[in-house]
């Protein structure tokens, strides 16, 4: 590994890759902390403006936006109670609080630390475990690989509401149902194309996910209205000793959760910050303080989501399956500059796979020097009045969306999914299920076919291979567990009560 | 609130009617090839199967969901965001007139000026800046050809 990591220092650390990636943190910062933009949206909109460069200074400066907007979307949390970021939506609740104790600068403080440190820990771990993730699945075929998008595609609903479950998962096959559109990759079919020439290939992903996300965030951002931001000052920016020391266990106890549930394809940030502050809500020695301003409330969930941001990159890169909404963009990126990911990408691409890697490293170095500082300067941005911002946001998308493949279709496309994105967040349709849905769609429609081929039609084949099995009784599990636990527990209860 | 329920309705039941046409149209792709393997259709039809289901689940659920209360969004917000909209159809249905540049450069001109009532010289001044910068960036730098319209403003000339 240690080879692998000098050869990957060696080739982000020239002059060009270096600046790139300086010009991603940054980007992805003020992306982040844009109420209505999100990681997801910067790495698609930007995503053109990188198509005349190497693939690896691209893919640099495209996952230096996505962890450079972690860190940012913290800022809009703390300040303004409105995450720029979905990963920060649990931060604003105690964030928000300390910022109206006048402790705005230390919770940013503290996120940024939190965050540095997470982001640290689930690298190496990243390193240590994708290679041998890669290695394992090198032996999966096609029921194994099948087996794997549909635990993504659960993971990515299991965690929520009975009702907001069964709504992902009418997304997740919605998804995988557009995904159809186009020419069938095995027999040259199209399929729901109408005639036309532009839909051939298939709807175009990236100018699908700038109108989801783009525009149809800005357009919903309208509606809402924007938030009067609290002042942060450089001077409050000082964390105290008792504050840094509650703070500990919970940027432990977050990094860890973060990267194990970053890891399940499917399972992105925004669950893992989440479920680390649940964690810390229990285990803190101040429950009584949380929601009301609790320092560990800040700290738990920041350090999860970047945690989870990097640990996202293992199925990615290891299975070509991505982790959530803007793996699924980055890659789709990948495809774009002809570099398929996957168990082989380890074997056939060292210096871009490790290039990435430690260019990671570099970034929130570059982000803890950054933000630590210059949080409250970031923060300027938001008084920015946002009837400016919001018309050059949809310029840019347009104009991004037009240049990736010089055509007015395209355009169309993002107006089309702007709208359809904006019903979405209107009646709280998750849009990551339809996302991971698209993305996977044709290599689930490609390990479907083949493992037909297999069984000769017949599709049981799956249940000869133990690893398939084991994988699509898992993701069974992750879907009706939540229901059949609580099915139980009510029994238990209803039983007690007659029993009194 | 009635309104945002019967709101959410209607997307099921267009999700129900979307499902079912696909669903319905993938036997025409074949759904298994001959020996019985997996065909063209058998995706479309096995997953416009299941958003049917699902949709009509949802459907069902938003149709006995007691009305929440009230929600909270000012109407004028609402006028914003339909003019916008409306604005940004005018501004494609431009640019094969006027040239992507012209047409989005005068959006932003106009959002800002009249829809949210921004000073006129600042607004018009952000309009020129974003134009200028996006010819510097798309056209000049990454030579991406946009369409010049009747005026030939842009980079496809």
């Amino acid at each position: 590994m240690l080879d692998n990591l000098i050869m990957g220092f060696g080739a982000a650390l020239t002059p060009v890759n270096l600046l790139w990636c300086f010009v991603g943190v940054l980007a992805g910062t003020v992306i982040g902390l844009l109420p209505g933009l999100g990681s997801t949206t910067g790495v698609a909109v930007l995503l053109p403006l990188t198509l005349s460069f190497e693939p690896l200074t691209a893919l640099i400066m495209l996952a230096g936006i996505y962890y450079g907007a972690q860190y940012g979307g913290t800022i809009t949390s703390v300040l303004i109670s409105t995450p720029g970021e979905a990963a920060s939506v649990v931060t604003a609740i105690d964030g928000y609080q300390m910022a109206r104790r006048g402790r705005a600068g230390a919770a940013l403080s503290i996120a940024a630390i939190g965050s540095f440190v997470a982001a640290i820990v689930s690298l190496v771990l990243l390193m240590a475990m994708a290679p041998p993730f890669a290695r394992l699945a090198l032996g999966f075929g096609p029921p194994e690989n099948l087996a794997v998008m549909v635990l993504g595609l659960t993971t990515i609903v299991s965690f929520s509401s009975a009702g907001a479950r069964l709504r992902g998962l009418a997304m997740a096959v919605l998804g995988i149902l557009l995904a159809t559109v186009g020419v069938d990759a095995a027999t040259g079919l199209p399929r729901y194309t109408f005639g036309d020439v532009d839909l051939l290939s298939g709807l175009p992903f990236v100018q699908v996910m700038i109108g989801l996300f783009a525009v149809g965030e800005v357009l919903f951002q309208i509606r809402q209205g924007a938030a009067e931001p609290i002042r942060a000052r450089f001077k409050d920016l000082m964390i105290t000793r008792a504050e840094l020391s509650r703070s500990k266990g919970a940027i432990a106890r977050g990094s860890v959760i973060g990267y194990l549930l970053g890891c399940l394809p499917g399972a992105g940030s925004t669950l893992a910050s989440f479920l680390a502050y649940g964690v810390e809500k229990r285990v803190s020695r101040h429950k009584d303080e949380f929601g009301h301003g609790a320092i560990e409330g800040v700290a738990a969930p920041e350090s999860a989501n970047n945690a989870a941001a990097n640990a996202n990159f293992v199925p990615t890169l290891a299975l070509g399956i991505p982790g959530g909404a803007t793996t699924a963009v980055l890659l789709g990126a990948f495809m774009m500059y002809g570099i398929q990911p996957g168990p082989l990408l380890f074997d056939e691409q060292p210096e871009l796979v490790w290039g990435l890697l430690a260019s990671f490293f570099i970034g929130n170095v570059l982000l803890l020097v950054l933000n630590l500082p210059l949080a409250p300067m970031f923060a300027q941005l938001l008084r920015i009045p946002y009837g400016y911002m919001y018309p050059l946001i949809l310029v840019t998308s347009f104009v991004g969306a037009y240049s990736i493949d010089n055509n007015m279709f395209s355009v169309w496309v993002v107006f089309v999914f702007g709208l359809v994105g904006y019903f979405m967040k209107k009646f709280d349709l998750p849009m990551a299920p339809l996302v991971l849905g698209l993305v996977v769609g044709a290599l689930f429609e490609k390990a479907l076919v083949q493992t037909s081929a297999m069984g000769g039609g017949d599709l049981t084949i799956i249940l000869t291979r133990p690893v398939a099995l084991a994988v699509f009784l898992l993701a069974a599990l992750l879907l009706a567990g939540p229901s059949l636990l609580r099915l139980v527990s009510r029994n238990v209860r209803h039983e007690e009560k007659e029993g009194v | 609130m009635r309104g945002l329920i019967r709101g959410e309705s209607a997307v099921w039941t267009l999700l129900v009617c979307l499902s079912v046409a696909m669903a319905g149209a993938s036997f025409g792709y074949g759904v298994t090839k001959d020996g019985g393997e997996v065909g063209p259709g058998f995706l479309p039809l096995v997953s416009g199967v299941a958003l049917a289901l699902l949709s009509a689940a949802c459907l069902l659920r938003s149709v006995r969901r007691a009305a929440p209360e009230e929600e909270d969004v000012d109407p004028a917000r609402i006028r914003t965001l339909w003019t916008v909209f409306g604005l940004l159809l005018v501004a494609l249905l431009l640019v094969p007139l006027t040239g992507f540049l012209v047409a989005f450069g005068l959006l932003v001109f106009v959002v800002s000026a009249f829809v949210e009532k921004r000073p006129l010289v600042p607004a018009a001044g952000i309009a020129v800046a974003a134009t200028l910068v996006i010819y510097a960036v798309f056209v000049l730098f990454l030579a991406v050809p946009l369409p010049g319209g009747l005026l030939g403003v842009g980079g496809d000339g």
